[in-house]
């Protein structure tokens, strides 16, 4: 049971590399509120099949790596030749909320439809109690 | 009332309507004296004046949206409603009295005896002397953005002065419910491979109608609406 617990402590202590002098108190804190948030997108994304669901997802576990794996942004920037991890954070959190910003407009143009139908049926019911009148 | 044959061709008008109480009255009743005989399908998109009184005094049906959707929206429950009424042509009539209801005799006898399925209204097709200078440039900048996205050869993109054939009308639907609709409906009769022509029409530019149109602020966010909606479609 001990080694259960002790293992993903051990197994972030080797992904923050040689010189991260060990998990910051806010790694733990991030993480106990990152990684149930990544796993229910995750769950939604493929056990709901909602589609929309794989820019949060992605966005979440990429989050849950990086918090608990501070050295493999470094590794990542430095094979996309970026150079520092935290300018590799910053263009996918840019990339992230551009995709966010964009699924929120998916939506609300979604909800937007639908009351602009809702409001077309109502004005339709009216058509019944008018009588069609020619004109010229 | 020209030599008109198409007395058996049932037509509608819809005319989308936002706050034109002072206007509308005059431009049905001229429609119904001037224009070809049909109904006249007022949408009243939520106005906060006299527009469904007025326009149910001068003769219209009236349908009122119980909240303000936009002309585009209004548009198609008017479609909508044509289509219900069993029209056989559908004539889209801007509310603010710029349009000349003379002008319709040629519209739609050109979609009745032409090989179309769209008339399409033109301030453009015989010059364009009438149309203040500030317009001109907006109206060809809108033209220049709707022949790059949407490939359509017209001369005049926002011209609510429009005839369709019923059968048309059934394949295309807007989703645009404010301003962009006009730049949504061309694409939709490019997409649907509707067959158009433009026809000269003359608008009556007034200080009235002048304040009811668009403004250069709006055409960034028009160009966004339509490109986002089309992106989504």
């Amino acid at each position: 049971m001990s080694h259960l617990l002790t293992a993903p402590h051990r197994w972030m202590l080797a992904a923050a590399g040689p010189d991260s002098g060990g998990i910051k108190v806010f790694q733990v804190v991030a993480l106990a509120v990152l990684a149930p948030l990544a796993l229910l997108s995750v769950h939604a994304l493929i056990f709901g099949r909602r589609r929309r669901m794989i820019i949060p997802a992605a966005v979440l576990v990429a989050a849950c790596f990086v918090t608990a794996a501070p050295a493999l942004t470094q590794r990542g920037a430095e094979l996309l030749g970026i150079g520092r991890g935290a300018d590799l954070v910053a263009y996918l959190t840019t990339f992230a909320v551009i995709g966010c910003y964009f699924l929120v407009l998916y939506s609300h143009r979604r909800l937007r439809l639908q009351i602009t139908e809702l409001t077309r049926q109502l004005a339709l019911a009216q058509l019944d109690s008018q009588r069609p009148r020619s004109g010229g | 009332m020209p030599n008109w044959k198409h007395h058996d061709i049932r037509i509608a008008y819809v005319i989308p309507a936002f706050n034109e109480g002072d206007v509308i009255a005059s431009v049905i009743e001229g429609l119904r004296r001037d224009g070809p005989p049909g109904d006249v399908v007022l949408i009243d998109d939520s106005s906060n004046d006299s527009t469904s009184a007025a326009a149910r005094a001068a003769g219209a049906i009236v349908l009122r949206h119980p909240i303000n959707r936009g002309q585009g929206a209004a548009l198609q429950t008017g479609f909508d409603a044509a289509l219900r009424l069993g029209a056989e042509v559908i004539v889209t009539f801007d509310a603010d009295g710029q349009h000349n209801p003379a002008d319709l005799f040629h519209f739609i006898e050109t979609l009745l005896t032409s090989n179309v399925d769209v008339v399409l209204g033109s301030r453009f097709v015989e010059g364009s002397a009438d149309i203040p200078a500030a317009r001109r440039v907006l109206l060809r900048a809108a033209l220049l953005f709707t022949r790059l996205t949407s490939r359509v050869n017209i001369t005049d993109t926002h011209n609510g002065l429009r005839a369709f054939r019923a059968d048309a009308l059934r394949r295309i639907r807007l989703t645009e419910d404010r301003m962009a609709h006009a730049s949504e409906l061309l694409d939709l009769i490019a997409s649907a491979k509707l067959r158009y022509v433009e026809v000269p029409c003359h608008i009556r530019y007034t200080d009235y109608s002048m304040g009811k149109g668009q403004r250069w602020s709006a055409a960034p966010r028009i160009a966004f609406d339509f490109l986002l909606g089309k992106m989504m479609r």
